[in-house]
């Protein structure tokens, strides 16, 4: 039996050079300990990140900049974020419990694995186990996705951050072995044709030093629809805002949530709300049309009645953000 | 390997496996129980602690990763005979029924208290929902919480 | 009720140290149903008073949340006149001359009620007589407050403590009066929790708390499928964990106790124990239930239904006849799942087996049945068997099963030391003794007067009792699992009741409040929709039918019969009390329904809306009698308590049964009710009757789902039948 090791990072440098195969980062914890726990994890060498500090918020040239190791609740109460993208806080806010958004961190949070029932259980999952098969064609599709992005998996990314985040046009940034690169939110996840079990576009040794917020951007609001009112993942969540012009939007941002396996920007609905005098059957319009590309599964129907639900939530000048 | 945390106020060493959590560590081998095993999963609440100040289930963190930091459970939260005003509370408010989640609740609530999280019954409701309390004292445990709020 | 001979159950002698003991046998003096069956003579519950004034309680019932450990102190204390702050309540432990400490059933109270009060004044005219003595005055001159006995025309006054060790050479007085309500001092007013200090101070040892010396650690890998068996195992990896020191196959006990079968790890701690067992390999045989599921159960409950009953629980006047003439048949079918108790402490139990004689540290309530089953499994005489209580983190019935203490003491004997078996909550979800699920089919038909004239109820569930006798109980299967159903409380002049066995490889228990918890549902469900069928108000419905016993009451409590008055009374004090008829807000209704339940009865309003298919309960209302409350803070506890596990119940709880076991996991897929999903208003009300007590534990459970489903019929029209309701909260 391999022993297993644990070791801190007191750099980012030292932190690259330990990751990679064979090694898993660890933040607060909440998602790494079950994963040992169940035996998910494959890593025998956990690097704990949490030494890097990585945690502050502050104001940048052009924006505002969240450590990637800032913790949920430290986030959620900044009066920056507060001012500047309260959608994100509310994101926050809404999501899993108090101790959890007290120990865990954004970086965590944006990378947390699937939580889809099959995953965890001994049914096909080509996430645990590749090439076994996906069991949502035929199983449980309540929080599957409507935007399946391939058929190796039907399951939607849990973050509620990341749909705030895409809705406010934030960039990851994230430093591994080729150095600093930075990648749009929503391209964090991979798309169609991904290879199945990898959860984002980061390779070994890759980690996420911090979020980029530009500023500018309309603060926006935070709907979630969920079945229990507080700690559970969202059926459908929608995140943006709207700007007018004498009854005419003048400016539109719409992320939507848990319909598929990232954060979906919904620029085909901004593009159709911009220009044309605000109604709420305009959004309606905006979000079927958006989503008219979807082919869900029987299961997953419902959710086009609950985005539209939600995005009508935040688009609404009316509602106080 | 050897870990090394304060806890309670006091310094305190122990060997443990790198997969074993702070919750292990506290149970077993320091002999602090007032933290209870309620489902391992972060779930229930029941193991709530403080460290560093943080409302933090300690089933969900490992022992190991808690080196050089503060802990606080149940046992240290009095301050020497006089009771943390959360746990006159609870007494008076009778917020408890079993108890099994009394301590994960006190912290909890502590914690919420130490946000500013409390303002609202509704407020409390949502920051104390992640922990169960199977015999159902809700009524009471927002109670007493709400009667600490108003006193500060 | 002063038939009982004091000489018989008391018995003081001088404590060692100083003070009083007490010991006052239960068994002479309980009520006969609940004695069970005991022989035994000899004491039972202590009672010391000792020099520096304390008073300690020894009380052999099962703390689990219930708050028996203080009401029952309460009891002695009023009538001794004790000073409250210096009560203490002590844990008991198992012993055969106790009598029956099984705690379940709502009957603490009940039980206790006579002997303890008398105990109290028994003790109170001794500590009296000796300072009368002392004083050399009359001692109907002396009075008794606050643990001191006073004498006031000469102003002096002597504690209880000062007064113990004389009074311990006193005779027993023959004859003792006891405090009519109006002069209880402690009684009927609230007190917190008797155990308060040490829960807030988190060091009170519950089960999964207790260490021994020298004691390893266990996790057991079980069957998954119930009815399973180890084919083979392979321990070399889970040895190899470090900390690991055995592995030991548990082969399982049958019938009445259900040990499953499986692999323990023993390690010197509970991590290496748990990570020990995931390295386990282990083949099992399936077994005969393998292929059993939700569904299954489902198909044919809901075909059994449809005919006639394999048995008749009751009937009276000619139901099939006259719903067979009848042009309308009003028809329900109501579903409800399995459910697992879901305590908040795991199940878990420490064991010590040295030298021929084990003792135990268990979170039980039923140690008599531990200590029975465990001498059993392990071949030994009861008397070598100690089961020490400990505090309980919950129980609602889980723990009067003595599966977990059995498996400890299997354990413990195959390593020759000391050990704790500590279950996961997925162990403890996928290892519960589950309410059984059940189909109802309730026809019935109405008169000219829109009052029922016919009723027929047919039942389908695993029964209970087949989990622990293989021979039907006298009178059959039907009648434990039709409470509720059976003895519905309504006037209907032709009514049956036919109950139809499920065969299950599922265990099944007793969950708070056991079969009323489906039967009040359906039961109550469609007594509102024959008052809508009539358009009539459900309350006057109910009233108009509640006025005598319409069925044959089992023989176990005839101190306790079956009173319409008292049913009557709590569901009008809840319809008034909620306001019932009067205008409410737009969107509001209001659902009401009432029972009995355990020898006591509950009434319950909600008041809801439903936004967007999203439910909101505004307010509950809980009429409850149980006859005198003795700790009103603890009782509204229980109906508090009650109403929300219902709520809990009837909007979320589900087990599901797949390939013969368990398909939930832990509470993100077995899902509680959570405290900002409770509702914010519930108020709780107490009819008073005066007779002798019976008990809050259980009586508030049972009327939550159809109440609810009452007020969402008339909030939307909808009527639902299914347990889960197909409802979410806002």
């Amino acid at each position: 039996m391999k022993p297993f090791e644990y070791r801190t990072a007191h750099s980012i440098a030292e932190a690259i050079g330990a990751g990679g195969s064979g090694s898993a980062f660890l933040a607060a914890g909440t998602e790494v300990v079950p994963a040992i726990r169940d035996g998910l994890l494959q890593s025998d060498r956990l690097i704990d990140l949490l030494p890097l500090g990585l945690d502050r918020i502050e104001r940048t040239d052009d924006g505002l900049r969240i450590g990637g190791l800032a913790r949920l609740a430290d986030i959620a109460v900044h009066p920056d974020v507060l001012a500047r993208a309260p959608a994100l806080a509310s994101a926050i806010e809404q999501s899993a419990t108090a101790a959890i958004r007290a120990m865990g961190t954004l970086a965590g949070n944006l990378l947390q694995q699937v939580r889809c029932p099959y995953y965890r259980g001994a049914a096909p999952c080509n996430r645990r186990a590749p090439g076994s098969g996906c069991s949502v064609a035929r199983g449980d599709q309540r929080h599957a996705a409507l935007m399946p992005l391939s058929f190796h998996c039907a399951a939607v990314h849990p973050s509620d951050p990341a749909v705030a985040l895409a809705s406010l046009d934030a960039a990851v940034v994230i430093e591994g072995p080729d150095g600093r690169r930075t990648v749009p939110l929503d391209q964090l996840y991979p798309g169609a044709g991904g290879a199945p079990g990898a959860p984002s576009v980061l390779g070994p040794g890759d980690l996420i030093v911090a979020l980029d917020l530009p500023a500018g951007r309309l603060p926006g609001r935070y709907a979630k629809i969920r079945d229990r009112s507080s700690f559970d993942f969202a059926l459908v969540s929608a995140a943006g805002g709207l700007r007018l012009e004498g009854g005419i939007v003048a400016e539109a941002v719409l992320a939507l949530g848990s319909i598929a396996w990232k954060p979906w920007r919904a620029r085909r609905a901004e593009a159709l709300l911009v220009g044309r005098p605000w109604s709420p059957g305009l959004v309606r319009q905006a979000v079927a049309a958006e989503l008219s590309v979807a082919t869900p599964l029987e299961g997953t129907r419902f959710k086009v009645e609950l985005a539209i639900r939600a995005a009508s939530a935040v688009l609404d000048p009316e509602a106080t953000p | 390997m050897e870990v090394r945390l304060t806890v309670n106020g006091r310094e305190r060493g122990a060997e443990v496996d790198p997969r074993a959590a702070l919750l292990d560590l506290l149970r077993d081998q320091f002999g602090l129980t007032g933290a209870k095993r309620g489902c391992e999963r972060g779930e229930c609440g029941a193991c709530t602690v403080l460290v560093d100040g943080r409302p933090t289930l300690s089933c969900l963190t490992l022992a190991v990763a808690n080196g050089g930091r503060s802990v606080t459970t149940i046992e240290g939260l009095a301050d020497g005979d006089r009771l943390h005003p959360v746990q006159q509370a609870f007494i008076d408010h009778d917020a408890l029924q079993c108890g099994f989640c009394t301590p994960g609740q006190i912290l909890a609530a502590v914690a919420c208290l130490d946000a500013g999280r409390a303002n609202t019954d509704d407020e409390v409701r949502e920051w104390m929902s992640g922990n169960l309390c199977r015999c159902a004292a809700y009524p009471q445990i927002v109670a007493a919480v709400r009667a600490v709020a108003a006193a500060r | 009720m002063s038939a009982v001979n004091r000489r018989d159950f008391l018995k003081v002698t001088a404590a060692v140290g100083g003070g009083l003991l007490v010991t006052i046998n239960l068994a002479a003096c309980r009520d006969k149903g609940a004695a069970g069956g005991t022989k035994a003579a000899d004491p039972s519950v202590f009672v010391r008073i000792n020099p520096d004034n304390t008073i300690v309680v020894t009380i052999p019932k099962s703390e689990m949340g219930q708050g028996v450990r203080t009401s029952l102190a309460m009891l002695v204390a009023e009538e001794l006149d004790a000073d409250w702050n210096q009560v203490r309540a002590e844990l008991a432990y198992y012993d055969p001359k106790f009598g029956d400490m099984g705690t379940g059933g709502s009957s603490s109270v009940r039980q206790n009620w006579m002997p303890l009060r008398t105990a109290g004044a028994t003790l109170r005219a001794m500590l009296v007589a000796t300072a009368a003595k002392e004083w050399g005055v009359d001692a109907a001159e002396c009075t008794t407050d606050n643990s001191f006995v006073h004498h006031a025309k000469g102003d002096r006054k002597l504690h209880y403590g000062a007064l113990a060790a004389k009074a311990a050479t006193q005779p027993i007085p023959a004859d003792v009066k006891l405090k009519a309500k109006a002069d209880w001092k402690l009684m009927g007013k609230d007190r917190v929790g008797i155990d308060v200090g040490p829960i807030t101070h988190g060091t009170a040892q519950y089960g999964l708390d207790v260490k021994v010396p020298g004691m390893l650690y266990a996790s057991i890998e079980r069957t998954l499928v119930f009815g399973g068996t180890v084919k083979s195992f392979d321990k070399a990896a889970a040895l190899a964990v470090p900390g690991v020191k055995d592995v030991v196959e548990i082969k399982g006990v049958g019938i009445g106790v259900t040990v499953h079968p499986g692999v323990a790890v023993v390690a010197t701690n509970t991590w290496a124990a748990m990570k020990g067992r995931k390295a386990l390999t282990i083949q099992w045989e399936a077994g005969p239930h393998a292929a059993e599921s939700s569904e299954s159960y489902l198909a044919t409950m809901r075909a059994a239904v449809e005919k006639k009953g394999e048995e008749t629980v009751n009937t009276k006047g000619d139901p099939d006849g006259v719903l067979a003439k009848s042009a309308k048949v009003i028809s329900g079918v109501f579903e409800t799942p399995f459910l697992s108790h879901a305590t908040m402490e795991p199940m878990n139990c420490t064991a010590s087996f040295k030298d021929g004689q084990v003792e135990l540290w268990s979170p039980t309530q039923y140690p008599d049945m531990a200590t029975a089953e465990v001498a059993k499994a392990l071949g030994l005489k009861p008397e070598k068997v100690r089961v020490n209580l400990t505090m309980m983190g919950g129980g609602f019935g889980r723990r009067i099963n003595p599966d977990f203490s059995v498996e400890a003491a299997l354990v413990s004997k195959a390593i020759g030391q000391p050990v704790k078996v500590v279950w996961t909550r997925e162990d403890d979800l996928r290892h519960d003794f589950y309410r059984p699920c059940s189909v109802h089919r309730i026809d019935a038909s109405l008169g000219p007067d829109g009052m029922p004239e016919a009723w027929r109820h047919r039942v389908s569930t695993p029964s209970i009792d087949v989990s622990y006798q293989e021979k039907p109980p006298e009178g059959g299967w039907g009648p434990n699992e039709t409470d509720g159903s059976a003895n519905m409380s309504y006037r209907i002049p032709n009514r049956s009741c036919e109950y139809t066995l499920q065969a299950s490889g599922v265990p099944r228990g007793w969950w708070r409040a056991v079969s009323t918890t489906h039967g009040m549902f359906a039961v109550e469900s469609m007594i509102d929709d024959l008052a809508a069928a009539a358009g009539k108000d459900p309350v006057e419905y109910r009233i108009a039918m509640i006025d005598g016993v319409w069925w044959k009451q089992p023989p176990d409590f005839p101190e306790y019969p079956f009173r319409a008055d008292r049913l009557k009374g709590v569901l009008q004090l809840a319809a008034d009390k909620a306001g019932w008829g009067k205008p409410l807000p737009k969107g509001h209704a209001m659902g009401i329904s009432c029972g009995y339940d355990h020898l006591s009865y509950a009434a319950e309003v909600f008041e809801v809306s439903v936004v967007n298919d999203r439910l909101r309960i505004h307010r509950v209302v809980v009429a409850a009698d149980a006859g005198p409350v003795v700790n009103p803070n603890g009782a509204r506890a229980m109906l508090e308590g009650g109403v929300i596990m219902g709520l809990s119940a009837a909007l979320k709880e589900r087990v599901t049964i797949k390939g013969g076991g368990v398909a939930q996991k832990n509470f993100d897929s077995y899902s509680l009710l959570r405290i900002n999903e409770a509702p914010v208003v519930i108020e709780a009300y107490f009819v008073e009757t005066d007779t002798a007590p019976t008990g809050f534990g259980e009586p508030a459970v049972p009327p939550v789902a159809a109440g609810l489903a009452n007020a969402i019929f008339r909030a939307t029209g909808k009527r639902l039948r299914t347990l889960p309701l197909d409802i979410k909260l806002a």
